[in-house]
């Protein structure tokens, strides 16, 4: 018996060693192949990364997520580009759910957090640098998502406190950026750098910062020009007393690498969208020189027999005509933004460069602002410099395209063309200002989000209407004003969006109320 | 070392004594009852090793001298012994044991218990005859239609691939609802697709919580427990099989045979769909890039058909089992080769077990131990769903007019000497030529498993035990994918992928019985044990990103190579107690406790305790029943079994991007999380009448999964796009019934029927506070959703836009109004009932039985019907297409439908149009492609013929078998067309949903089986 006792210890012993052992599940149940947030914390370095993955998808650089946020909504309604694949609807006015709402999840699940984190320890560790960086940053971010929606959430953004994070107006979050970007441009008045190479659109360097935050401050002044004049004159004259983008050298842009890719050199593999016959009119009738940069000619060429083989494609194909593929007829996009595997350069994805500022001086000294120099002036500066960044034109080919009477031509026969102005500065002040958004919108080209809003804030450059809208709200020849909201800002609770809606902003949520801004 | 091991084999297999002086003494043994020959009964010459077994006839011979004592013995049936005597025949009959009547079932633990002892349901499946129909891609397919309650989908990988397995309805909300798979004690990390039929002895499935609460957690869907063939004492018998089965795909989606490439009713030959011109066979362009020839457009009605091929599996298995009193060994090896409906779709599998029980000390001590490798090469396992590699997707959607002929010349030489795809649309976003994909976008997986344990037992005293025990499940597999240039959109400029996965689950553990007749009525048994269980998996995959030199598959050849990886580890640790207290041999009450300590729950609920209690009575033995009632049990259990979660859910990290970023992880975790909880109430009955001809076994069950662990949407603009919580509870009760009846039972002539059916009502009660739904995503066709009050798994999609009346809306142009979102619930997969027939007739040697399952209720969404539609390739899209379709009358008459001002619709549309409208791959309208998941089918038909001792007389063979087994041989019923059962992939989400499917599968085939 006493054996058999001794024999039972044995074995409760043997399981108590067994089940006794938990001190070490704690690093059992650490991931090795992540981060512990409090690392981040301590490490500039790591801020730093966390940065640079806050700027890319700022940007919307997955490919993916920039094809469902920017290229099948912002890219085809600024007419840049025209759906071939029959399945898209937004190119007829639909605004599909499922896409759109990944416009509003990668921004505010993907980008903002990051950014936040980054501004949060900034701050908390006296970077003051780094946390200028991270504030123009935001700024940036947010006016695209405001111009997407109108009001968004943005000053209480992240606050787990809250049960239902407010929704900003549009007209405070603009009012707010100014304030915003004081603090930035003070912050960075002594100069000095911050998260070095990380740092993908300067590599740290403050003072480049300061110039970006001044042009930003200028785009959007003249954003809010027709609903605030007053206060578009001031911010736009104090950006451009401060100094912003005077040369391409300037430019902002988060640089790409093997991994994180500018996403059109992906998306354009899949062969879904070509030239716009908008494009076609204005590149074509303006003999413009950046034509053969921001297009191939059709692999099928000259087909409707304009002398030309680059070919732009109406928007708004019905889905049956569609199913006629019309990739081989109309322009690719050009051969720098293709896979690296047929010649493109994965080139990195533009932000701001100094045409757009010379443009947006161009505008206001048309209303009669401080600009530094003349309409004319800014306006020839802004082709100048958008001709040597973005073609290989010399100096007299670009005086000569200045000077060019060439107006759009018709991009088909029978087609008229899709406006009437000349490269030529002149005419009325209305037409100077269609001169002024169309060259910018050639400028800034493939940037469609910046491209819409400037297109629904002035109504240029001017478009073919499209062949059919499905959408009820928006005619076929009318632009859509804003993005509806998305099923997930109404998930898990719609109090935030609803209230929202029913502001005096929007008052109702469709695609054809026009935002604050717009006002024209 | 080679003499080693031949001389260990002899050990083994040849540890019995030779016999001088012996004859051959031959005979039949027979059930005392009714006549009817009883094969497997151990037939042993007493005080020897030398034995053998009866065959399917009932009939051995086996060496002996005159004047020895032959013992025959066979579980249920008295023992009997029988001398030697001077004639060369020696036949008995058994008759029944009384006190051996009920059956002894492998229950928890490998405790084997009497069955009339259980307080819960059970169901043994008879593995007799499930190497005969072996199923085509996974053992655990043989029990469909056989098990109530039990539901098995498959998913559409061809050859390979794996089941979804759940018992008594989907409960768990984020992870999941499958059954576990019990090996000989062992656990398995996956499933039981690797497990060669062959070897499997005895399968029996544990229903709910009840019965499993002591294998912990994972217990809580119920376990399927597999006892593998032994060795067995006395004499050696060799067992050579061989199974030739093919197969046969069986497409049904309704094609139209009358239109042809186009669109408009114009030719283009660059076209998908089949919106062109009519079949008239006149002379039109051929859509070759490469100077393309005209040709007929004619009907081409078998060109989805003649890209199946039939389909062969081949099955070669030798067992070996033998043993003495002291070392019992099994070996067995099973060599498969499959060739799927689909060309180079092939599996080779080597399965080779060995197995030994020794002991060690009479009486004392036992060493077990048992190794099972697999070695697994599968080649180009077919992708599902939408992937653009999945080969039926491209198949299904030929234009009309393809003829085979021209499809088939897959690829051509351009003038850079580079190989390019055939196909009529060049470059396409979503399509290709299927026989490209099958030819050009190569997989190779090559898996090595082991399964095995070691073990221990030691008999104190003859009431008290010990067994100690370590097992593993370990895994590691290699996969290349290899896609060649011009593979449009997915490797346009080829690509080589690779993935490695290394994995195990490892089990160690102890069990400390003890048992104690206290007197003649009251018995006891006392358990106490303990597991450490370690689960560890770990891969790398490689993407080239492209291939610099054509066609190189190497990651050298990388264009941007990049690679991820990933790392799981999880511990837990349990003990737990369990008893059971006999009362007259006829009232027996249960009860277990377990604790289990988790590493993945925070430290203050690291532990969870969880329990079960249950009762049973033989009422038949305690009280005089009706003559009629041979046999009458009740029971009732009520358990309750906790569930810890994944690893790494409670802290928030931060992920490493290669190229230099930090991202912060979405999810918020939760630091207090609580171990989910299912419970689980049943009560049965078990009754047989009429001298056991006749038998009903009912359960009634209702289990709740509380505090469940899920990922709940937040508000992405609270800076976290989901955070996991702690709530819900999904409940599901219903019933089991099972009738077992044997209308003839004569010595000649048997006839046994058996009926299972099953009937489950699952409603989500609660999500968590403030959350009525739950969606987990989708994707253009449907969202999957549960909701607060709604049977699980709702499938939302878009739907025909209605007005207060009800009545569908037509839109200006004909085609229907539309819903914008996915906010119309238009489909649940959940059947009504589920149930199957068993026949089985035995005439003389000849055996034949049919199995019948059924399944009522539940629908299906159809994105190939959606796409297929838009394409103008269906039956359905014949209509109108001069522009004379009516939505409502000629086209889903059914409707109501109405234009905006409410008076009936008569606007015309053209088909193309309207079809463009409603179907396709971006904005279904998902309403119009739900099919019903009802069908009956005829799973399983078998034909065997045993060859008589006559004929084999004292040839080589003591028994020889030749059957003939068909599979899922046809629908005697198919609302839906395709096979509703075949899922993209074994996910929760994946209920409900058709995409691309692989055709519904008949199989026929001949297995021959000898013993020696």
């Amino acid at each position: 018996m006493k054996n058999i006792i001794t024999k039972f210890s044995l074995g409760v012993a043997l399981a108590a060693l067994s089940v006794g052992c938990t001190e070490d599940f704690e690093e059992i149940n650490t991931d090795p192949l992540v981060l512990d947030i409090g690392k981040i914390s301590d490490s500039p370095v790591l801020q730093g990364q966390a940065f640079a993955q806050a700027q890319y998808t700022g940007v919307n650089g997955l490919h993916w997520r920039f094809q469902i946020s920017q290229n099948l909504f912002a890219d085809i309604w600024a007419q840049y580009f025209a759906t071939t694949a029959s399945g898209f609807d937004s190119d007829r006015y639909v605004q599909v759910g499922r896409w759109a709402d990944l416009a509003w999840t990668s921004f505010y699940g993907q980008s903002a957090p990051q950014l936040k984190l980054v501004e949060d320890l900034s701050a908390e560790n006296g970077n003051a640098v780094g946390n200028a960086m991270a504030k123009i940053w935001r700024v940036h971010s947010y006016h695209r998502i405001t111009d997407y929606w109108g009001p968004v959430p943005y000053s209480e953004f992240g606050n787990t406190e809250l049960d239902v994070i407010p929704y900003d107006s549009q007209e405070s979050i603009y009012r707010s950026f100014f304030v915003t970007l004081d603090e930035a441009v003070a912050q960075l008045a002594g100069g000095g750098s911050s998260y070095g190479g990380s740092d993908r659109v300067y590599s740290g360097d403050g003072a480049k910062w300061l110039k970006f935050a001044n042009s930003l401050r200028l785009r959007l002044a003249l954003r809010v020009k027709y609903a605030d004049p007053a206060l578009a004159k001031a911010e736009a004259e104090k950006a451009v007393a401060a100094g912003v983008f005077t040369d391409n050298g300037d430019n902002a842009y988060v640089s790409v690498d093997d991994t994180n890719r500018n996403p059109i050199e992906t998306i354009t593999d899949w062969g879904e969208y070509r030239m716009s016959a908008t494009m076609e009119s204005i590149l074509e009738g303006y003999e413009d020189p950046r034509l053969p940069e921001y297009f191939q000619p059709a692999a099928d060429g000259d087909s409707d027999g304009d002398g030309s083989p680059y070919e732009g494609l109406l928007n708004g194909q019905t889905k049956v005509s569609l199913e006629t593929s019309k990739n081989a007829g109309h322009s690719d996009v050009g051969v720098k933004f293709v896979d690296v595997a047929k010649g493109g350069i994965n080139p990195p994805i533009e932000v701001m460069n100094a045409a757009e500022v010379y443009f947006l001086r161009a505008e206001g000294a048309l209303a009669g602002w401080a600009m530094g120099g003349s309409a004319q002036e800014l306006y020839e500066m802004g082709i100048r410099t958008s001709l040597m960044d973005e073609s290989g034109a010399d100096a007299a080919t670009i005086d000569a395209y200045i000077a060019s009477t060439n107006t759009p031509i018709a991009f088909e026969a029978g087609a008229a063309p899709v406006a009437t102005i000349p490269v030529a500065f002149g005419g009325t002040d209305e037409e100077k200002l269609e001169q002024i958004i169309t060259q910018k919108w050639l400028a800034i080209y493939p940037n469609g989000w910046e491209a819409w809003a400037e297109l629904r804030r002035t109504g240029y450059p001017k478009q073919y209407a499209r062949i059919q809208s499905e959408n009820p709200d928006v005619a076929a020849d009318e632009i859509v004003r804003r993005m509806v909201y998305v099923t997930s800002s109404f998930e898990p609770s719609s109090e935030g969006v609803d209230a929202a809606i029913s502001s005096a902003e929007l008052g109702s949520d469709k695609n054809n109320i026009k935002l604050w801004w717009d006002k024209k | 070392m080679i003499k080693k091991l031949l001389l260990f084999l002899v050990l083994v297999f040849g540890s019995y004594p030779l016999l001088a002086q012996t004859k051959t003494v031959s005979g039949t043994v027979t059930d005392a009852a009714d006549g009817s020959p009883l094969p497997g009964v151990n037939v042993l010459v007493q005080g020897t090793t030398n034995g053998t077994q009866t065959d399917f006839d009932g009939n051995y011979s086996i060496d002996a001298e005159e004047g020895n004592v032959l013992i025959f013995s066979y579980l249920g049936m008295s023992t009997k012994n029988a001398t030697v005597g001077s004639s060369d025949e020696l036949s008995i009959a058994l008759d029944e044991d009384a006190s051996q009547l009920d059956e002894v079932v492998v229950t928890a633990l490998g405790v084997e218990r009497q069955k009339k002892s259980l307080t819960y349901a059970t169901q043994g499946i008879d593995a007799e005859g499930i190497d005969e129909a072996r199923p085509q891609q996974n053992l655990v397919n043989s029990l469909q239609g056989k098990v109530a309650g039990l539901s098995i989908q498959t998913s559409g990988n061809g050859v390979s691939g794996s089941s979804k397995v759940v018992l008594r309805g989907n409960r768990s909300i984020a992870g999941s609802s499958q059954v576990l798979y019990i090996v000989d004690g062992v656990p398995l990390g996956g499933d039981i697709s690797d497990i060669s039929p062959d070897d499997v002895a005895s399968i029996n499935v544990l229903k709910g919580a009840n019965a499993a609460a002591l294998y912990g957690a994972r217990a809580n869907n119920g376990a399927i427990i597999i006892t593998t063939k032994s060795g067995t004492e006395g004499g050696m018998s060799i067992i050579v099989s061989s199974t030739l089965t093919a197969q046969k795909g069986n497409i049904q989606y309704d094609y139209q045979n009358e239109y042809g490439q186009g669109s408009a009713g114009i030719y283009n030959p660059n076209s998908t769909g089949s919106w062109g011109p009519a079949l008239d066979g006149s002379t039109v362009a051929g859509w070759q890039p490469t100077g393309a020839t005209s040709y007929s457009f004619s009907p081409q009605p078998d060109n989805v058909d003649d890209f199946m091929q039939t389909g062969f599996n081949l099955a070669n298995n030798l067992s070996i089992r033998s043993g003495t009193e002291k070392i019992r060994t099994f070996f067995g090896y099973t060599h498969e080769l499959r060739n799927g409906i689909v060309a180079d779709n092939d599996l080779k599998r080597h399965n080779v077990t060995f197995k030994i029980d020794n002991n060690l000390i009479e009486d004392k001590l036992v060493l077990s131990a048992k190794a099972n490798y697999i070695r697994t090469d599968l080649f180009n396992s077919l992708s599902t769903g939408e992937s653009f590699s999945n080969p039926w997707r491209h198949a299904y959607r030929l234009p009309r007019n393809i003829r085979t002929e021209d499809a088939e010349v897959y690829s051509y030489i351009d003038i850079e000497g580079n190989v390019r795809q055939n196909y009529w649309k060049p470059g396409d976003n979503g399509g290709a030529n299927p026989y490209w994909t099958i030819n050009e976008n190569l997989s190779e997986t090559m898996t090595n498993k082991i399964i095995g344990y070691a073990s221990l037992k030691y008999n104190f005293t003859d009431n008290l035990d010990l067994m100690i025990r370590t097992s593993l499940d370990t895994s590691s597999t290699t996969t290349e994918n290899k896609l060649s240039n011009d593979s449009y959109i997915i490797a346009d400029n080829g690509n080589y992928n690779t993935y490695n996965y290394t994995g195990y689950e490892w089990n160690s553990d102890f069990l400390l019985g003890y048992n104690k007749e206290i007197n003649e009525d009251f018995g006891i048994s006392l358990n106490l044990g303990g597991n450490n269980r370690q689960t560890r998996s770990q891969w790398v995959r490689t993407d080239n990103g492209g291939l610099n030199a054509a066609n190189i598959f190497a990651v050298s050849n990388a264009l941007n190579l990049t690679s991820t990886q990933d790392f799981s580890t999880k511990q837990v640790n349990s003990l737990y107690a369990f008893g059971q207290a006999s009362l007259k041999d006829a009232v027996f009450v249960d009860l277990t406790y377990r604790s289990d300590w988790s590493s993945t729950l925070p430290a203050e609920n690291r532990r969870f305790d969880y329990y079960s209690a249950g009762i049973s009575g033989v009422i038949s033995d305690l009280v005089t029943l009706p003559e009629a009632i041979s046999y009458l049990k009740l029971r009732t259990s009520y358990a309750e079994v906790g569930n810890d979660t994944d690893p790494y859910a409670i802290s928030r990290n931060a992920n490493l991007v290669a190229g230099g970023f930090v991202q912060l992880q979405t999810t918020q975790p939760n630091e207090s999380l609580k171990p989910e909880r299912t419970k689980s109430f049943e009560i049965g009955a078990d009754a047989r009448f009429l001298d056991n001809r006749l038998g009903i076994d009912f359960t009634y069950y209702k289990t709740n999964t509380i505090d469940q662990l899920f990922a709940q949407t937040a508000l992405v603009e609270s800076g976290i796009s989901t955070k996991f919580i702690n709530g819900g509870d999904v409940q599901n009760n219903g019933i089991e019934l099972i009738f077992t009846g044997t209308p003839v039972r004569t010595s000649d002539f048997n006839w046994d029927v058996t009926v299972n059916y099953s009937k489950n009502t699952s409603e989500v009660l609660s999500l968590s506070d403030g959350l009525d739904e739950l969606s987990y995503g989708g994707d253009f066709f449907r969202q999957f959703r549960l909701e607060v009050g709604q049977p699980w798994g709702n499938v939302y999609s878009r739907g025909f836009a209605r007005n207060d009346a009800g009545q569908v809306l037509v839109a200006a142009d004909g085609t229907p109004e539309v819903t914008s979102g996915q906010d119309v619930l238009v489909a649940n997969y959940n059947p009504d009932w589920l149930g199957g027939i068993t026949n089985s007739f035995r005439y003389k040697n000849l055996s034949f039985s049919f199995l019948i399952d059924m399944r009522q209720g539940g629908q299906v969404g159809s994105l190939t019907n959606a796409i297929l539609a838009s394409d103008g390739a269906l039956e359905s899209t014949l209509a109108g297409r001069d522009g004379s379709l009516v939505f409502g009358t000629n086209i889903f008459p059914e409707l109501d439908v109405v234009q905006a001002d409410g008076s009936p619709n008569n606007i015309n549309v053209n088909a193309e149009q309207f079809w463009a409208k409603i179907g396709g791959r971006n904005s279904p309208v998902g309403e119009a492609f739900v099919e019903d998941a009802s069908n009956i089918r005829m799973r399983e038909m078998s034909l065997g013929y045993s060859l008589p001792q006559s004929i084999l007389g004292n040839g080589p063979f003591k028994s020889a078998k030749i059957s003939l087994v068909g599979r899922n041989l046809f629908f005697i019923k198919n609302n839906a067309s395709f096979d509703p059962e075949v899922l993209i992939n074994t996910n929760t989400n994946a209920d409900g949903f058709e995409s691309f499917s692989p055709p519904s599968t008949s199989s026929l085939g001949v297995n021959v089986k000898f013993a020696f």
